[in-house]
């Protein structure tokens, strides 16, 4: 009778224990690792396949701009902290770390916390990229999005408190999704102008109209290498107008 | 005896519960095992295509002197210089077709006498010229880059031009007994064109940098030019029609006076005109460095000096270093409604 119950013990606990163990402990960071190599892969390969057909990193009549990583780390690390709320959760985005070799990574690391949790917190890390970069329509400057390619929540006391009843990875996933649309444009302080205006000659036997030059510039390469982050601008100013002033 | 069974029950359902456990648990260890092993291999197979290709771009990049040239600023921007070339041919194209010359106004005149042993009379001839248009073109500019400047050669032409002018001819006759020519006087409209010629003009645009820009300046000498205008040949002929009716006398001084070689004569000089390249204003090339960023809506100023102009047969390299001010912090999210605040830890 005894030999049985015990039996029975043991069998519980052994389940018990079973059932707790994570045999994909570890697979969170090999997949965010892999998502960043994806990334930074995406870039090289690009570029690489400029070179092997003969062609260069950027178009040879395309200005050139080029922005070193940590002055895209400090314009980022000014706006921080960036708090976002996912119901129930609430994120707190804290630090970065940006990157340009290969591709323009940047990892965002901060805090989830969950409401009528308090004090209790998990470390996440974003995982992502500028992406989307382009002249801003309305003040003409250079801007980037910043791409949220993965979330990580680190597996830390409180993991189980905070997310009871849903799997880390569906939580991450949601709080990604909830990152994408509220991450911030991040502006580059490079502008370029909508057009060349001379102005007018108006006394003398020679005289001159005022002349509006406009200004048709788009980007047209990106890629990250050597710590900096490229930019090629296609710069095209076009004839005036006939009466242009 | 119930008791009995209800634990050997309960002994037989831990033991069964025991066996699904632990095969669910070598499943799911064995799916994360080969989870693990895949991820594993995927990372070390994307991790030497990488740095494999990283090695080629890290490498162009290095031998590219359209990107290594600049300095070694945080920021900068490299213009080609074929783009530069190429803007600025479409601005002096573009500003030359905006340009007009017109002179009017003008007097040229010759005064004589006319003599036959005796004075016989004075000359009075003016050209009034009315107005002159005249088109002016530019061609193609000639650029070569070094030493912070661009250097210049730029073909300037008159193309063409017409214009309209009085002959005013006066003659104030001596009174001498048996002259048979008295006081005459000749008023004609006659109308010419401007003759091509092509000038050179040559100097520097300059460059320099405020703190967000190239400012391109025009360092270019004074540029005289010569308006020629040659009369019409219907011009002619109303003048020499004129001058065919006087005869005797009068056809003498006509003959003397030779207003068609004087006319020419005071023509072929042309009027000079002085091109106003110095009220050319600087410049600034239309790529450059934003003083300001907007963050959530508002324009915060940031630092940033431009410095390290540099000119190379490729490129003209602008740097800047930015100093970035403490931007404004972000509103704090709003609580979700009707919900307790979590404290972060």
């Amino acid at each position: 009778m005894g030999r049985i119950r015990t039996i029975a013990w043991l069998a519980c606990v052994t389940a018990s224990a079973a059932a707790c163990g994570d045999p994909y402990e570890g697979a969170s960071a090999l997949q965010a690792e892999k998502v960043q190599l994806q990334r930074e892969l995406e870039g090289l390969r690009e570029s690489a396949a400029l070179l092997s057909g003969g062609g260069t990193l950027i178009p040879e009549s395309d200005v050139v701009v080029s922005i070193h990583e940590a002055l895209v780390q400090e314009l980022i690390a000014r706006r921080l902290p960036i708090d976002m709320v996912a119901a129930p959760y609430r994120i707190a985005l804290t630090a970065v770390d940006v990157g340009f070799n290969g591709a323009p990574t940047v990892q965002l690391r901060g805090m989830v916390t969950r409401d009528g949790l308090p004090g209790i917190g998990v470390s996440v890390k974003l995982i992502g990229a500028l992406s989307g970069i382009d002249i801003d329509t309305t003040t003409f400057t250079l801007r980037a999005n910043i791409a949220a390619d993965h979330l990580t929540i680190e597996s830390e006391a409180g993991v189980g408190a905070l997310f009871s009843g849903s799997s880390l990875d569906d939580v991450a996933e949601l709080l990604r999704l909830e990152l994408v649309a509220q991450l911030p444009v991040v502006e580059i302080p490079v502008r370029v102008q909508q057009d060349i205006l001379i102005p007018a000659i108006t006394d003398g036997p020679v005289q001159m109209a005022g002349v509006r030059f406009p200004v048709k510039a788009s980007v047209s390469r990106v890629f990250a290498a050597n710590g900096r982050l490229w930019i090629g601008l296609r710069v095209e100013v076009t004839q005036a107008g006939k009466g242009a002033q | 005896m119930i008791r009995r069974k209800v634990t050997t029950v309960v002994a037989v359902l831990a033991v069964v519960a025991t066996v699904a456990t632990a095969l669910v648990m070598v499943s799911r260890a064995r799916t994360g095992r080969k989870t693990i092993t895949a991820l594993q291999a995927d990372v070390v197979s994307l991790t030497a295509e990488r740095e494999q290709l990283r090695a080629a771009v890290v490498g162009a990049v290095s031998l590219d002197p359209r990107l290594t040239g600049g300095p070694d600023t945080p920021l900068r921007i490299g213009i080609p210089t074929a783009l530069a070339h190429a803007v600025v041919s479409t601005l002096v194209d573009g500003m030359t077709e905006h340009v007009s010359l017109t002179l009017d106004n003008l007097t040229v005149r010759r005064q004589g006498e006319v003599r036959r042993v005796v004075s016989l009379g004075d000359f009075d001839l003016t050209l009034r010229v009315k107005q002159v248009n005249v088109k002016l073109g530019a061609g193609v500019p000639d650029l070569t880059f070094g030493g912070n400047q661009m250097r210049l050669a730029l073909p300037v032409s008159v193309k063409s031009g017409r214009g309209s002018a009085v002959v005013d001819f006066r003659w104030i006759a001596r009174r001498i007994s048996g002259a048979v020519c008295g006081d005459m006087s000749m008023l004609e409209v006659v109308t010419g064109t401007v003759t091509p010629a092509v000038y050179r003009l040559a100097g520097t645009l300059q460059l320099s940098t405020t703190d967000d820009a190239i400012m391109v300046t025009p360092r270019l000498p004074a540029l005289r030019i010569r308006v020629r205008v040659v009369p019409s040949r219907a011009s002619w002929d109303l003048i020499q029609q004129t001058l065919d009716s006087k005869t005797g006398l009068c056809g003498f001084v006509i003959d003397r006076v030779n207003i068609p070689e004087t006319l020419e004569g005071l023509l072929a000089r042309g009027f000079s005109v002085r091109l106003p390249i110095e009220k050319l204003r600087p410049v600034a090339v239309p790529i450059g460095f934003a003083q300001t960023l907007m963050v959530r809506g508002t324009s915060v100023e940031i630092g940033v000096k431009a410095g390290g102009l540099m000119i190379t047969n490729d490129m003209i390299w602008l740097g800047a270093a930015v100093t970035l001010v403490t931007l404004p912090l972000p509103a704090p999210a709003p609580p979700p409604a009707g919900g307790p605040t979590g404290g972060g830890s």
